[in-house]
Formats: structure tokens, C-alpha cells, sequence
């Protein structure tokens, strides 16, 4: 009986220990498997910003394509063919994708190489080749600016733009087991290490007669060419400043090059009252495929203002473009004209209004007004912000309204509408009989408040 | 003896041959395993050395254009290319250790040719420039990480099968179902440090 006790005693200690050793190699496993960058190395988790972005899109890629990318820095000095496979190997025992499309981007520092490995479900989509040419143009010119983080976000993308086309072209496969039989390439990486032709190209010159249609065709031959001298003359002096410090690969220039190409018809040159900047816009507005680009006048002569574009523009997955709705109220006040008659959503994408009648009230009246969104009390959000005024309209002469006016109401007592929308306001108007009194309240640009009455005819 | 001890015997007898035919039935479907997962893993082997040979007249036709003098190596290339191929298509089937041993030389002339392709690319600006032969070079480097990594997979089965074939009773059964030691396709170290073009 005492030797059963003893058994029994062996045989608990023994399970007690099985399990628990087993948890913990369980937990490790998840708490190694939960990171999606796997930085050894210690080179691009300091970059929260960017990083956040990244595993936002990493998710994105996940959702949409069902593809796990995980990406690991390291210091090991093994064979980074074979320390790459291995790697995915482990990682993808517990794969986030649930048709074996996995990839791995491993940097080694020490080594200074980058390697991308593709899975088997992928090879057809990622060829060796591909990931070769997007290494050498895509990542390396940001490892040579020690951007390492940034190119880790630029290939994501780069990720999501062949997923897309592929799956247009229907190149995926059927899901299959998440195993790599070494399919991807790898390259120098050439962390730091500054390429001395990289911002070299041939002057491209101006003249005072250049239009601003002259000068994108100017951009278009520079993006054909891969010329990636900051200083060329067809740029703003802030475009200048921005490209010496910004990190222009061959496969950007590209991909700007397909898509303003495809951009070609359609295109109008809108104008500022004081012809000092210009507006390259493409119709219809609402497809969203042909961003807009900005023009400035600097000593006479025309140029590309691609630092504002920059800081205000922004794209989306499928290359839609978008405003920064923050960054457009603060510096893009000089490009308003270009955009009058356009609305804009939440998330700063352009529409024109349904009502199609409302280009003819606004003619009538001498006005148009788009949404003012403030991006940080949406609470504030005015539905009609004046963007354009007639001189010689009614708005202007006799109601006394002025430009960037936010109209806060129309009407008093009883009849007063806030936030009053333009279509709304037109019909405000309609019901004042002839002879009585228009009332409106707006805001000035300076914050102040005013209330402008006026007989109407 | 009695009938009961008889009938004891009989019984006793009955379940040896039971446990020695259940032993030899789970052994030797064993071996079947370990002897498919052997060949799947040689197929993948093969068709990634059919991959690297098949890249070759495309990088022979690149050279070509831009350095018409080296003929004479584009030639022993272009040979040693025919050769791998007659020894790829004679082994379908798993080769055995000389043929492996074949392939394993072939596979190092010819990646000992290849590098001195490389070397004489550097003579000329415009093919290393090239993105033709850029491209085609990573396609031929990703072919010979592949077979790398399938060879480590190779060779991993076939060290799972004969050392499963070394145990008893295996070995009896290996040798009664006619079953063969396999042979390992061993790299040669000094062929792969060639080529590692410092990419």
C-alpha cells in the first residue's frame, strides 16, 4: 500500500511538471508569435509612428489578401538562406493565413543582407525575380538613407499593389500547406551606406514662357528617366529642400509615371485669381484615380509645389486620392480655388454634390460654399463654408457675405435653421417674401461672429 | 503433455504469430512511409535542378549579346547543361549512390563554370547593368536556394529511413521486403561558397 502511495506521488510530480513546462513553452511560443516584427537587431520598433502604420497595413494585407508577413532583424551570423527558412519554418507552424500565404523579411545587420522569403502558395505572384527587382529598387535606396523602417513600410506596400494586380489577374492559388521551399531573393542591403549618384540626373531648365502644363511634361520625362536630381528647376525651392532629404526609389518614379500617364486625358489647368499658382485637376473628380498637382510661380517662373502635395495629399490601397483634412486647413489656402464646388467626407475624399441643379443656384447667387471639417472638434463641422464669391453677385453686394464666411445660421426666432447647408440656404431665401428681411449669421475668418440682414428684391 | 497444456501451447503459439505478424505489418508500412516521403522529397530535388538548368540558355542568350568574345566559355556552359540534363532524365526515379555521387559532380562543374560567367560579367558594365541578366541571375540564385533547402529536406528523409531501417526489427523486414539503404546528396561546400555572389 505505502509503495502504490509512492507511485502515485512519482506519477503526479512527474504529470506536474509535464504540464506545467509545457505551458510555458506554449506561452512563449505566442507571446513571440503574437509580434509581427521580430526586430533582434533592435533597429525600426523606435519608429512608433511608422511602425503603427505598418501594423496597420500588415492587418490590412492579412484581411484583404490573406497573406501573413512577418518580417525579423538579426545579428546571426549563419547562412541567411538557411536561418531565413528555418525562421519561416517556425513561424508559420502557427501561420496567421489560412491558405499558406506567408512571407518572411529577414535584415541581418551584421551581414548587411535582406532577404524576402516566399511561400510555396505565393511563388507563382512573388517570383524570385520580382522580389529580386523590388529589393534592389524599392527597399535598398532606403536602407542606404538608414531608413530601414521605412522600407520595411514601403515593401508592405509595394506587398499589397502585386497582391491586388494579381488577384485581378487571378494568379493566386488554391490554399495549400504554409511551407517555403526557399522561393524569394536576397541582396545587399547597403544599410547606411550612401549611393553616390543617387541624387544625380541632368538639369532640366525653365523659362518664364514654360506653362504649368509645360512643367509636368518636364516631370513626366524626369519620372521616365529616373532622374533624381533635387535641384532641378522644374521644382519649388521647398520641393528643393524636400526631395534632398526624402527617399526617391526607380519603382516610385515608376509607379507616378504609370499613373499620371494614365491621367492624360481629361486634364484642366485651373488658375488663381493672381495667376501665382495653378492647378493640374483631372475629371471626373469623384473616380478619384488622378490626384491633383500644384503649381506655384517663383521668379517668374512656373513650378511644381510637390512639398505641399506631399504633406497634403495622401492615397489610399487602390491609389485613390485623398486630403489630409488637418494639413489642407493649415497650408493648402492658396490651392482653394482649384477645389471650389468639391465636398469632402470625413476622411478627406473628394465628391461632388448629387443635386445637380446646384451649380446654377450658386451662378444665381454669386457663391459657393463647401463643408468646413475642423479635425479636431468635429463637433465644429459647418456645412457651408463660402469658397468663391462673385464680385458682382447678390451674395456679396447686398447680403454683404464674404469669402471663407461660415454660414452658422439663417432665419431667427422660429424660423432659424442652424448649420444651415447651401441647398437648404437657397431655399431659405425663396421663402422671404419680396420686400422682408433676409437674416444670416456667419463667422469670419477672424472668429468673429456677425449678423447680416438684408431686404430681399 | 495434458490437452489443457497442449491447448496452453497452441494459444501461446497463436499470439506469437499474431504480435510477429502485427510487428511486421506495422513495420513494413513504415518503411513504405519513410520511403515515399525519401521520393517526394528527391522529386523536389530534381525538378529545382531542372529549374536551374532550364534558366541556363536564357543567361547563355543574355551573355551573348553583350560579350560576344566568350564564346568558348558560353560553349562549355551550353555542354555541361546537355550533360546534366541526359543525367537528370536517366534518373527518374531515385538514383542510387553513385548516380547521386554523378550529379552531385555534374552539378559542381557546372556551378563552377557559372561563376566564372559571373566573373566575366564584371568585364562588362552593361550586362552587370543589365536587368535582363540581373533578373535572371536572382531567378538562378533562388533555384539554388531551392534546391539547397530541398536537399537539407532530402537528406533529412533519407536519414530518417536508414536509421529506421538500422533498428530491429526493421532490419529484418527491410530486408525481407527488399528494401535499400538510401544515399544522401551531400553538398559540396567549396561549389556553394563559389557561388554565393556576394548578393
Amino acid at each position: 500500500m505505502k509503495k502504490m502511495y509512492i507511485y502515485i506521488l512519482i506519477g503526479l510530480i512527474t504529470f506536474l511538471f509535464t504540464a506545467c513546462d509545457t505551458k510555458t513553452s506554449a506561452e512563449e511560443k505566442r507571446d513571440t508569435l503574437s509580434n509581427i516584427i521580430i526586430d533582434d537587431a533592435y533597429i525600426i520598433l523606435d519608429n512608433q509612428e511608422l511602425m503603427q502604420q505598418y501594423t496597420d497595413y500588415n492587418e490590412q494585407l492579412l484581411k484583404e489578401f490573406d497573406i501573413d508577413f512577418r518580417v525579423i532583424t538579426t545579428t546571426d551570423d549563419s547562412n541567411i538562406d538557411i536561418f531565413t527558412n528555418q525562421a519561416f519554418t517556425t513561424l508559420q507552424s502557427e501561420s496567421r493565413s489560412n491558405s499558406g500565404k506567408a512571407l518572411l523579411m529577414v535584415v541581418n545587420v551584421s551581414q548587411d543582407k535582406v532577404r524576402l522569403e516566399v511561400s510555396m502558395a505565393l511563388e507563382p505572384i512573388y517570383t524570385d525575380a520580382y522580389v529580386s527587382y523590388v529589393e534592389r529598387k524599392g527597399l535598398v535606396p532606403y536602407f542606404r538613407d538608414n531608413k530601414v523602417a521605412d522600407g520595411i513600410y514601403m515593401m508592405t506596400e509595394l506587398t499589397r499593389d502585386r497582391a491586388s494586380e494579381a488577384r485581378e489577374g487571378k494568379e493566386f492559388m488554391p490554399p495549400m500547406e504554409s511551407k517555403s521551399i526557399g522561393g524569394g531573393a536576397k541582396t545587399k542591403a547597403h544599410i547606411g551606406v550612401i549611393d553616390p549618384n543617387v541624387k544625380k540626373g541632368d538639369h532640366i531648365t525653365t523659362t518664364t514662357s514654360d506653362t504649368p502644363k509645360d512643367i509636368l511634361n518636364k516631370h513626366i520625362h524626369v519620372l521616365k528617366t529616373h532622374n533624381k536630381n533635387p535641384d532641378l528647376e522644374i521644382y519649388s525651392d521647398a520641393s528643393k529642400v524636400f526631395f534632398k532629404s526624402w527617399t526617391v526609389t526607380d519603382i516610385n518614379m515608376n509607379n507616378e509615371y504609370r499613373f499620371i500617364n494614365q491621367c492624360n486625358k481629361g486634364r484642366e489647368f485651373r488658375y488663381s485669381e493672381n495667376h501665382q499658382y495653378a492647378v493640374a485637376m483631372n475629371h471626373p473628380v469623384k473616380e478619384r484615380t488622378c490626384s491633383p498637382y500644384f503649381f506655384k510661380k517663383e521668379r517668374g517662373k512656373w513650378t511644381l509645389d510637390i512639398s505641399t502635395m506631399s504633406k497634403v495629399l495622401r492615397f489610399n490601397g487602390p491609389m485613390q486620392w485623398h486630403f489630409d483634412m488637418a494639413k489642407k486647413f493649415e497650408i493648402m489656402s492658396n490651392y482653394e480655388f482649384a477645389f471650389v464646388g468639391l465636398y469632402y467626407d470625413k476622411n478627406g475624399y473628394p465628391f461632388i454634390s448629387k443635386n445637380k441643379n446646384l451649380g446654377a443656384k450658386k451662378l444665381k447667387w454669386g457663391f459657393t460654399c463647401s463643408a468646413y471639417y475642423d479635425p479636431r472638434d468635429p463637433s465644429k463641422t459647418i456645412k457651408c463654408w463660402i469658397k468663391q464669391l462673385q464680385q458682382e453677385g447678390v451674395a456679396k453686394n447686398r447680403l454683404g457675405l464674404q469669402q471663407r464666411d461660415k454660414i452658422l445660421s439663417a432665419g431667427e426666432g422660429s424660423s432659424l435653421i442652424d448649420n444651415i447647408s447651401m441647398d437648404d440656404f437657397m431655399e431659405y431665401m425663396k421663402t422671404i417674401p419680396s420686400g422682408k428681411k433676409a437674416v444670416v449669421t456667419v463667422e469670419r475668418d477672424t472668429g468673429e461672429v456677425k449678423v447680416l440682414r438684408t431686404t430681399t428684391p | 503433455m495434458n490437452k489443457g497444456s497442449k491447448s496452453y501451447l497452441i494459444m501461446g503459439m497463436g499470439v506469437i504469430v499474431v504480435v510477429m505478424l502485427g510487428l511486421f505489418w506495422t513495420g513494413y508500412n513504415s518503411l513504405v512511409d519513410k520511403e515515399e516521403n525519401v521520393m517526394e522529397s528527391w522529386s523536389q530535388v530534381e525538378s529545382n535542378l531542372q529549374r536551374k538548368l532550364d534558366l541556363l540558355p536564357n543567361l547563355v542568350k543574355v551573355v551573348k549579346t553583350y560579350a560576344k568574345h566568350e564564346k568558348e566559355l558560353l560553349t562549355e556552359i551550353t555542354a555541361l547543361r546537355a550533360n546534366a540534363d541526359d543525367l537528370l532524365s536517366e534518373n527518374k526515379s531515385l538514383p542510387n549512390e553513385v548516380q547521386v555521387a554523378k550529379l552531385g559532380k555534374m552539378k559542381q562543374n557546372l556551378d563552377t563554370s557559372l561563376l566564372k560567367l559571373y566573373a566575366v560579367a564584371e568585364n562588362y558594365p552593361d550586362l552587370k547593368s543589365s536587368e535582363q541578366f540581373l533578373q535572371l541571375q536572382s531567378q538562378i540564385e533562388g533555384a539554388e536556394n531551392r534546391i539547397n533547402i530541398t536537399r537539407m529536406q532530402f537528406n533529412s528523409s533519407v536519414g530518417d529511413f536508414n536509421a529506421y531501417m538500422r533498428t530491429i526489427p526493421s532490419n529484418i523486414i527491410a530486408s525481407i521486403g527488399g528494401f535499400q539503404r538510401k544515399a544522401y546528396f551531400k553538398a559540396e561546400q567549396s561549389a556553394h561558397k563559389k557561388l554565393d555572389l556576394g548578393l
